[in-house]
């Protein structure tokens, strides 16, 4: 059966999104459809992003607008998806394009209808309903696709029948159609996949939280008001009145971890959220007063821990560990109700604002729809996956990423992402780029030694720049700039007709430069710039200046201040399109071959994953055989047995020819870059040499053996990696767990919360009372972290009698004949004789990532796992292109994430690998070599290790270089230039900035 | 011998003991270090009178006996020298003579990679300044009233400036001359750096006998120059007396209390930033473009640069966007040797003025250019 | 010089965080005075202070320096090279007898448009207090 190269992803937040990228760059037509106006998701409603306090909307924002922009991605908001038949790489997926009542054509996003709509005051989803919209509306300003998107169930047209003309009048373009209906499509894919998501757990029916309180905000709603785009400008104020809240509460497990049987799972999000939501505030002001009513802190993941202690010790949030019951009004303030767990007393506690930290639930729709399709769900409504292929539905050909699978973290949401790209990959491999398209352009137009001849369009953009700037004057004043030949005002230059007019004039004149005056670069440059590259220009003889959102939006009672700036702007621009120059983008081949380094769980299921859709692998391991750490595990908390699970796996690997497997072996040497790498291998003694395009670091991790803690011997004292091996056999009445041991320390390399010890803890407990219940099991804990669904493992635990007792790290457990330990709750020394001591160690990170990170010139974290290149949008790459990183090598963490960070990297591997070339950046930099002295602070200031000096002079690495510039600017000879904001370039607009 | 050791040390060639300053002993090493092949080359200044010293890179060591004896009245840096000899040969080795400010330069240098610190090796000289030669011609008649053409040695001791002839020996007090406006050059007025601590070895007369040159071995580099010396039975060496120790230190300190009291003079604050403006602007009012400022700065790693390339002559600006760049990119860097203000036409006192601006920068950051190899500010990544 | 004088701000903004900021201002019609002049470069790490000196040589009152926040660089850490750089440069042009609030950085994020357009307000009314640049000034006559 033929396999169609195309995919439906539905579900346009961030997972969505890299899925789509990812995809459409491995050469697979992509639909992207999600059913709110705009894609974003829930992360373009997020102010920060924990633990690096980084602003959400910066970091997702370009992936928003290069979704928009890619030639294979069709983003069809306000989308529903009726219904899915066929079989795995051949479906018909049916859709429905919502009605905005505008054409999308035609309307170009500038926001006039929206001013002009009498219904005000409608709560605004994207502010969680504490902002207000109208009833025409765009969600937010960087919305994508920027459209207006009439509410037929406000709009007066609509509802009452009045023939309200607001925003028909406003709209020059005449884009709003009153008589639009919803359309049905039938689309043929090869696969879907669900990045459908989770929402923000509603608190209406938890009346004991006073939920309908102003000043009891969901944590999502007061993300809205943290946020600068919110309603309030990211002023923090209570709702009620308007004052500064000096007191903020926020309580935890809101809506998770309750007896509640559809709510019983962790969240696993929103410790985190919190504590980044209180030091957001605390830097907002410093004298508020922050309380987290927790019952476990759960940091679990990289960064996390540290982010909890600095959260603690740098900003004085207090930590209340607790169960708060009630919040209550009482004088127009708020009263906390909860027990303190600690001093297992009841407390009440007054407060100016309460957040509640609502838990991540699934959409019923979502689910209904899931359900029709036929895709397992869970008890919780969350789609159901195995432990060794976490992104694959039981339906063949529909894939799983995100949260809609299960509550996890913007990074391992775009691993999973990047991990069911990747296998959507492997699947369709044969359909690769057969659906995808590549324009055809005439031949460019050789511009050189030829006197600048300049063409420049003013759009009136509607009223939107016409109505505050005087646009004919500004042509005229054009005219009078030297190399200006041609030059007049168009009321959309954005419309086809002005699109139409640039190719005409181009052609007519003679130009062989295009300066437009209109919007933002952001958005419309490459529109621009397509219409050169039509009209036989290079796309980077065309230069913007910014008249709308940098001027007549911003000076709307100055007219002839604004005009003035305008001619100046465009001034500026017209003295850098003048010494514009013609920039290709190079194109660098690729090695269609890939080296993964380790061949444990995550190694083996990378390279697998790349054979799998076609390519040949080298798969280097250091040790006598495959399976690495996994081969010691024989349970899993959920799913079938391990041992199997890694036998299949290497029996995979062994037979399949693709790969190529190297044991006894170690990686000596690495030179070379993206498409191109070279690496020396040693085994058993004698050196071969490989090339290769990409590479991932698999590397693994250990268990920490604890020597020197709590009298470890490997007998008595042991770790659970060696009670995995003998949990069978042992004949114990008393066994003692001690959790943390040699993880959450004070001081570097493992400050670090090792995520998987508290999961494995209980696990191993519950296999020890399922053997024999009559056997005591203790855990002695300082936090129980079993996130997510292992939530119900912990639960599972308490109901099948294991004693969970909470130490703290001020009266750390006593172990000799007995063990001892300050049980805080009821207030004494409880002592205890375990014939066996069982104690939790930290994963730590294989002692080889030192020397591994610097021949591939990558870093290391304090805790020497990996560095990847962005802790949220980029978890499995390098900032050092070409090269990957997945599993324990990143961190510690379950098998589940391993496999989808290692099908993420595989996913991401192959986009270079399937287009068999790496496109590298037109702007980047350059280096004169008459000039350049070889002085070396390039080298020094490249993060990217694009420049080195070779032979006394600077060489640029076009595959690695980004094009930041800022290399030239340490220049001090002026030998280095950024291609398209060169020195002379940037120059000449300081020096036409003000006419005088 | 070893690292950190002080010596007292003279060529054991009796001709070169006398036609060398201080015993011959640095002429004697350069030899040494050709004659045992530690370098290629090495750099002198060949004497043309007592006003005019030519640098001259050589392999030869006739011609580097012939280069002996002390000049200062020749304030030429040699950095650039040393930078042309790396260029020529990236992989040879060369030794030189060096003035602190030589050394300075050459260690900046180093930094921007246009001198390989492990094949250059850095013969220190005290310094207690140096004379620019027309002034002191001019102050010759005046002051000493002796015929400038007659003069066979010259010599800075005890305060004095000391001038002989066949004939006669005149001596007026540093600070006499200079108050008249003569003497060091400004540059050197107010340097504080008098033994050159950051080369291989730091020589001088301060604490020597007649005929001696008094030595610390520095570094590694050092105690090889002077082995292969003494081997090859060039020169002789003896512990450094106690005295002779004590003596260095002591003229170290006066050089640096005179120089401090320069400093004070030199650089009163200019604490009206509006006076500040107008004392820059008027300063670099006069000048006419030449870039010798440039070309000569030891500092300065680059030839054709974005001062030059950023400057426009149509500008009309009172102080040039050459200048304001060339602040800025001194000012982690510069080391106030006052090549600049020696070879201004226009006669703009721009060591003063770069160092007003470099002090600051220099004492933010806590960098001292020149003494070591910590990464100057604007380098710096992290 | 002119009848009336304004403020002439040279801004440099980098295209990821502070020009989408100042977009942002624009797209929410946050008023601004019409003192600035914007240069867009990839990175605040793209700014070089030679750039800033001929915008202050050129005539500009005031010259801002602008980026994302320290973290949040597009590039990795071109805005803390830039700010390397502007802290160096801020004391020359100290030295050279400029006033404080003629040279300044601020970051500013994407979604910062009130922020952006309260910076643009509140550096006016600074340079409408202390007057032309008196290098300007030296430049006019």
């Amino acid at each position: 059966m033929e396999r169609v190269g195309s995919v439906l992803v539905v579900g346009g937040g961030v997972g969505g999104i890299q899925a789509s990228l990812d995809l459409a760059d491995s050469g697979f037509k992509v639909y992207l459809i999600d059913h709110r106006p705009s894609i974003g998701g829930g992360m373009a409603q997020l102010d920060k992003t924990f633990p690096t306090c980084d602003c959400s909307l910066c970091i997702e924002s370009p992936k928003l607008v290069e979704a928009s922009r890619h030639p294979n991605i069709d983003v069809l908001g306000y989308t529903e998806l009726i219904s899915v038949e066929g079989e795995a790489g051949n479906f018909i997926a049916k859709i429905n394009k919502k009605s905005r009542y505008v054409d999308v054509d035609i309307c170009n996003g500038c926001g006039a209808c929206t001013a002009k709509c009498p219904v005000k005051g409608i709560p605004s989803e994207f502010d969680e309903g504490i902002g207000e919209r109208r009833a025409i509306y765009i969600p937010f300003s960087q919305a994508v696709p920027n459209k207006a998107t009439i509410d037929v169930e406000h709009c007066l047209v609509f509802t009452i029948g009045r023939n309200c003309k607001g925003c028909r009048k406003a709209c020059t373009l005449d884009a709003i159609k009153l008589d639009m209906e919803d359309e049905e499509v039938d689309l043929r894919v090869g696969a879907v996949l669900f990045a459908t998501g989770a929402v923000p757990y509603d608190p209406s029916d938890l009346t004991q939280y006073s939920p309908e309180h102003p000043d009891v905000l969901t944590a999502m709603q007061f993300e809205r008001l943290m946020c600068a785009n919110g309603p309030t400008g990211g002023h923090i104020k209570r709702l009620s009145d308007g004052e500064d809240p000096k007191r903020i509460a926020f309580i935890q497990c809101v809506g998770s971890r309750t007896p509640k049987k559809d709510i019983e799972y962790c969240s696993a999000v929103c410790c985190n959220y919190a504590t980044k939501e209180a030091i957001i505030t605390k830097e907002h002001s410093r004298d508020v007063d922050i309380s987290i009513f927790y019952m476990d802190y759960r940091a679990c993941g990289k960064g996390f821990e540290e982010f909890y202690k600095r959260g603690k010790e740098e900003y004085g949030i207090n930590y209340i560990r607790s169960r708060a019951s009630e919040v209550y009004q009482s004088n127009g303030n708020l009263v906390v109700k909860y027990e303190d767990l600690d001093e297992a007393q009841i407390k009440e506690e007054e407060f100016d604002m309460v957040i509640l930290s609502v838990g991540l639930s699934q959409p019923k729709r979502t689910q209904d729809l899931l359900r029709k399709i036929g895709v397992n769900l869970n008890e919780f409504g969350m789609v159901e996956t195995v432990m060794n292929h976490p992104v694959e539905t039981n339906v063949p050909g529909i894939f799983v990423c995100g949260t809609a699978q299960g509550p996890k973290d913007i990074p391992e949401t775009v691993a999973q992402s990047s991990g069911a790209a990747g296998k959507i990959g492997s699947l369709l491999s044969d359909a690769r780029n057969t659906l995808t398209v590549k324009k055809e352009l005439p031949p460019e137009k050789d511009v050189t030694g030829e006197e600048p001849r300049i063409g420049v369009f003013v759009c009136h953009c509607g009223i939107n720049i016409g109505g505050v700037v005087d646009v004919p004057a500004v042509v005229e004043y054009v005219k009078t700039l030297p190399n200006v030949v041609y030059a007049a005002d168009q009321p959309y230059t954005c419309s086809d007709d002005g699109n139409k007019q640039i190719f005409d004039k181009i052609h007519e004149f003679d130009l062989n430069r295009v300066v437009v005056a209109a919007c933002t670069p952001r958005t419309h440059e490459p529109l621009f710039q397509a219409t050169c590259a039509e009209a036989g220009l290079n796309p980077f003889l065309f230069e913007f200046a910014n008249i709308r959102e940098h001027c007549s939006w911003i000076h709307m009672d100055e007219k002839e201040l604004a005009t003035q700036k305008a001619k100046e702007v465009v001034r500026m621009s017209v003295a850098k399109a003048r010494l514009l120059e013609p920039l290709e983008r190079g194109e660098i081949p690729v090695n269609q071959k890939a080296l993964v380094i380790g061949g444990g769980i995550s190694g083996m299921s990378a390279a697998l994953d790349l054979a799998a859709g076609g390519f040949p692998v080298c798969l280097v391991e250091r040790s006598g055989e495959l399976g690495g750490l996994l081969k010691h595990v024989t349970a899993l908390p959920r799913g079938k047995d391990p041992r199997d699970i890694l036998n299949e796996t290497i029996k995979k690997v062994e037979e399949n020819d693709l790969i190529n497997v190297y044991l006894n072996s170690e990686v000596t040497s690495v030179s070379g870059s993206v498409g191109n790498f070279t690496a020396k291998i040693l085994s058993h003694g004698k050196e071969d040499e490989i090339d290769f395009g990409v590479a991932i670091l698999a590397t693994g991790g250990d268990e920490f053996k604890p020597d020197g803690y709590y009298g470890y011997d490997g007998k008595r004292v042991i770790t659970q990696l060696e009670l995995e091996k003998i949990i069978d056999e042992i004949e114990a009445n008393t066994i003692v767990m001690i959790q943390c041991v040699g993880s959450r320390e004070e001081e570097p390399p493992r400050t670090y919360c090792s995520k998987i010890c508290c999961t494995e803890a209980v696990k191993n407990a519950i296999r020890i009372k399922e053997r024999n219940p009559k056997t005591e099991v203790f855990i002695l804990y300082k936090d129980v972290r079993t996130y997510g669904i292992n939530e119900l493992l912990y639960r599972d635990a308490r109901d099948k009698g294991v004693i969970f007792i909470r130490y703290t790290d001020e009266q750390k457990p006593v172990v000799n004949e007995y063990v001892e330990v300050y049980d805080e709750f009821i207030g004494q020394e409880i002592k205890i004789k375990p014939d066996l001591v069982v104690l939790s160690t930290p994963m730590v990170p294989n002692e080889d990532n030192d020397a591994v990170g610097k021949m591939f010139k990558v870093p290391l974290a304090p805790s020497n796992f990996f560095l990847e290149a962005h802790v949220k949008l980029r978890p499995v790459d390098f900032a050092t292109d070409g090269v990957y990183l997945c599993g324990l090598a990143h961190g510690p963490k379950p098998i589940d994430e391993c496999i989808a960070q290692a099908s993420a990297a595989a996913g991401r591997a192959s986009i270079p690998l399937s287009a068999g070339k790496v496109i590298a950046e037109a702007i980047v930099a350059s280096v004169d070599e008459e000039k350049c002295v070889g002085c070396g602070v390039c080298e020094d200031k490249c993060a990217y290790l694009a420049v080195s000096i070779e032979d006394g002079k600077a060489t640029v690495n076009r595959a690695m270089c980004k094009g930041c510039g800022t290399c030239v600017t340490a220049c001090p000879t002026g030998a280095m230039e950024q291609l398209h904001f060169k020195n002379d370039q940037i120059l000449a607009q300081v020096k036409h900035a003000f006419a005088w | 011998m070893k690292i950190g050791d002080c010596v007292v040390a003279w060529s054991k060639d009796e001709e070169l003991r006398k036609m060398g300053a201080s015993g011959g002993l640095v002429t004697s090493l350069l030899v040494g270090a050709l004659e045992t092949e530690l370098v290629d080359e090495v750099i002198a200044l060949r004497k043309i009178s007592e006003f005019e010293g030519v640098p001259i890179r050589t392999s030869d060591t006739d011609e580097a006996i012939r280069s002996a004896g002390s000049l200062h009245a020749a304030p030429i840096n040699l950095t650039k020298f040393a930078v042309r000899f790396f260029e020529e040969h990236p992989d040879g080795a060369i030794a030189l003579p060096v003035k602190p400010c030589d050394c300075r330069g050459i260690i900046e240098q180093a930094k921007r990679r246009k001198i390989d610190m492990d094949r250059i090796y850095l013969i220190g000289l005290n310094c207690g300044g140096t004379m620019d030669p027309i002034t002191t011609m001019e102050m010759l008649e005046k002051m000493y009233e002796m015929d400038p053409k007659k003069i066979v040695e010259e010599e800075i001791l005890k305060g004095k400036l000391i001038f002989k002839t066949e004939e006669e020996e005149k001596a007026i007090s540093i600070d006499e001359v200079e108050e008249a406006g003569y003497g060091r050059r400004e540059s050197c007025r107010y340097c504080g750096i008098n033994i050159p601590m950051m080369a291989d070895l730091a020589c001088g007369n301060w604490g020597a006998g007649e005929d001696e040159t008094f030595v610390e071995i520095l570094t590694e580099k050092g105690l090889r120059l002077m082995k292969s010396a003494v081997d090859h039975g060039l020169i002789e060496t003896a512990p450094a007396p106690e005295k002779g120790i004590k003596i260095r230190e002591k003229t170290n300190s006066v050089m640096e209390n005179v120089a401090k009291t320069w400093y004070e003079k030199v650089f009163v604050p200019i604490e009206d930033r509006s006076e500040r403006m107008k004392y820059y602007m008027d300063a670099m009012e006069d000048c006419i473009d030449c870039e010798a400022c440039k070309y000569v700065c030891p500092v300065c790693s680059c030839d054709e640069s974005k001062c030059i390339g950023f400057y426009d002559p149509m500008d009309s600006h009172k102080i040039s966007i050459y200048h304001l760049i060339r602040l800025l990119h001194l000012a982690d860097s510069c080391i106030g040797c006052g090549q600049c203000t020696d070879v201004c036409p226009a006669e703009i006192p721009l060591t003063i003025l770069h160092k007003r601006v470099a002090d600051r920068i220099q004492a933010k950051y806590d960098y001292i250019p020149g003494i070591d190899m910590k990464t100057p500010p604007f380098f710096e990544v992290e | 010089m002119e009848e009336e004088w304004i403020p002439k701000i040279t801004l440099f903004c980098c295209n990821w965080c502070s020009y989408a900021g100042s977009d942002d201002a624009g797209v929410g019609r946050k008023q601004q005075p019409p003192t600035t002049r914007t240069i867009r470069v990839m990175c605040s790490g793209r700014t070089d202070p030679a750039f800033v000196l001929a915008a202050l040589l050129e005539g500009s009152d005031a010259v801002l320096f602008t980026g994302c926040h320290i973290g949040d660089c597009h590039y990795i850490s071109g805005n803390y090279k830039a700010k390397k750089k502007f802290e160096m440069l801020k004391e020359v042009v100290d030295e050279l007898g400029l006033e404080d609030e003629r040279l300044q950085l601020q970051w500013i994020s994407a979604s910062e448009g009130s922020e952006f357009a309260a910076y643009i307000n509140k550096v006016t009314e600074e340079i409408e207090a202390i007057g032309p640049s008196p290098l300007r000034q030296e430049w006019m006559k």
